[in-house]
């Protein structure tokens, strides 16, 4: 149903070359993290969910940006289908992000650089984190994309200001009297995906499966919302 | 003539600016309609409307077919983007749903008619700005449109390129495929338009049919001893009536210069002189043909 428009998008996106710097960021900064060994394997997965959360942001800005405001009205005309376009924007974003989720799991388990062998549980545990980190990157994303009536250095202010804050979600949390807690529940759960990780013996089997969950959820909500708002613009 | 689409009151605003006002026309079946108007006058933003692309802030718009109107749109100005001609009028195809053997066939077809055979493998942001607007065209054509909405097709081109796209807009009337276009060239509302619609400042300021005449009011003042029966004698007067003292003249636009030059003559003086909207005209109950009024 959405094979042509996914074709497309890609197709126009990656002629546009604008997937270089993030995709080659990604490659080295993996390159570099595993140069030494052995590493822990949910340790690692923490780091590289994170930098998969920044790198979706930048793809998903990139992509954005990538199809001209005139080509968005004529293709959105031929398909006459306001939401598909919208959602075939993001399954494309999704899948360039899963492309790199595939490599940053991949290459350590193939050149052995875990303190220990990657089980079942490792694999699905990982790639659920990086996959919902990806998730939360491109929510965040949407918001402040230029389509969305923001200019680009507001968009890129804003994507940066939100990353940071839902990385000290855990401080800023700690800071705050527990009856203003819930304040840090509008930011993305990043932190809460990566202390997961980083500590991941500490927690039950409920916590592991709500804190994998969590990202997806807040994303869904966050999208839906993206979709409904550009349908009616 | 029976409407494709009808535009009722649809005025737009955009942070408080008023860009259209109350405009209220419609687009017959088959008909080509020709939208003039100053740099900023709403044309753009009333095209984009028309095609849905965005709403109006008020205002309806009926779409008279009994199956959903398919309306392809022309931009003005159609990116340079970096895939093949071939390449982007097949995915176009393929968005809308268009059968794999009809699109092959439509898309070789477009290619011959529009020259670009030679360069279909080639990427469009190394097309001149003649070849990208014939793909813009060619885009909208895939399928046949019930209403075509071209933004300033022929701008910016050279002469030729004017004339080979004027050639398939031709091709197209042909085809009885409805049109509304803004423009600037004369050549298009001369020999393409059956229709012109004439925005100022976001509001409908004139309707007028081609091959219908046209038609000018002169708001003027005489002295009191100086008879109007001369002025009316003048040809294409349908309308000379008194209103407050001063008059009112309503002549075709060939002879109002010999209407102007008569009244300066009678040592008359001239208030206004604006063009007369044809629906208006020919709606008036006031209209008396020449002769003396006073």
């Amino acid at each position: 149903m959405y094979k042509d428009l996914l074709i497309y998008l890609l197709r126009n996106y990656n002629r546009s070359y604008r997937f270089i710097p993030p995709l080659f960021t990604y490659l080295i900064f993996i390159g570099i993290f595993y140069a030494y060994k052995p590493n822990p394997v949910m340790g690692s997965f923490a780091v590289t969910s994170v930098l998969s959360f920044i790198v979706t942001a930048w793809i998903c800005y990139s992509f954005m940006q990538s199809e001209s405001p005139v080509q968005e009205e004529i293709t959105l005309l031929h398909l006459r289908n306001p939401a598909k376009y919208y959602i075939g924007l993001l399954i494309a974003i999704v899948l360039m992000s899963i492309i790199l989720i595939i490599v940053s799991m991949t290459y350590p388990i193939v050149g052995d650089y875990f303190d220990r062998p990657v089980g079942i549980e490792d694999i699905f545990v990982g790639l659920l984190s990086h996959l919902g980190l990806s998730f939360l990157g491109m929510a965040i994303t949407v918001f402040f994309t230029g389509r969305f009536g923001s200019k680009p250095s507001i968009a890129i202010g804003g994507i940066l200001v939100v990353i940071i804050l839902s990385f000290c979600q855990g401080s800023i949390a700690s800071y705050l009297s527990p009856a203003l807690e819930w304040i840090t529940w509008i930011l993305p759960p990043t932190f809460y995906t990566m202390n997961l990780l980083m500590n991941y013996d500490t927690y039950s089997g409920d916590e592991i499966i709500g804190l994998l969950v969590a990202p997806f959820i807040y994303s869904l909500i966050i999208l839906t919302i993206y979709v409904q708002l550009m349908k009616r613009k | 003539m029976e409407d494709i689409i009808r535009l009722e009151h649809i005025s737009k605003e955009y942070d408080q600016r008023v860009v259209l006002q109350d405009v209220t026309f419609s687009i017959g079946i088959k008909e080509i309609v020709a939208l003039i108007g100053a740099n900023g006058s709403g044309k753009s933003t009333l095209l984009r409307i028309i095609c849905g692309l965005i709403r109006p802030s008020s205002g309806k718009i009926h779409n008279n077919l009994a199956k959903e109107t398919k309306i392809s749109y022309v931009p003005e100005r159609f990116p340079k983007l970096r895939l093949t001609t071939q390449e982007y009028l097949l995915s176009m195809g393929k968005i809308q749903g268009l059968h794999k053997k009809f699109m092959n066939r439509r898309v070789k077809e477009l290619m011959d008619q529009f020259g670009l055979t030679e360069v279909r493998d080639r990427r469009m942001n190394f097309f001149s700005k003649g070849m990208l607007q014939k793909v813009n065209i060619m885009q909208a054509v895939l399928s046949q449109p019930d209403l075509l909405v071209l933004d300033e097709p022929l701008s910016g081109l050279d002469a030729t390129s004017q004339q080979d796209l004027l050639g398939l807009l031709q091709e197209m009337k042909q085809q009885d495929i409805s049109m509304i276009m803004t423009c600037h060239e004369s050549v298009l509302l001369d020999e393409l338009a059956n229709r012109t619609i004439s925005l100022q400042q976001g509001r409908v300021q004139l309707h007028s049919i081609q091959g219908q005449k046209s038609y000018v009011t002169i708001h003027f003042k005489l002295p009191s001893n100086v008879s109007t029966f001369d002025i009316g004698q003048i040809g294409g007067v349908p309308n000379l009536e008194k209103v407050d003292g001063a008059y009112r003249l309503q002549v075709e636009s060939e002879f109002s210069d010999e209407a102007l030059l008569m009244i300066l003559n009678c040592n008359g003086s001239i208030w206004s002189v604006t063009p007369t909207e044809y629906k208006e005209w020919i709606i008036s109950e006031s209209i008396t043909i020449a002769g003396e009024v006073e």
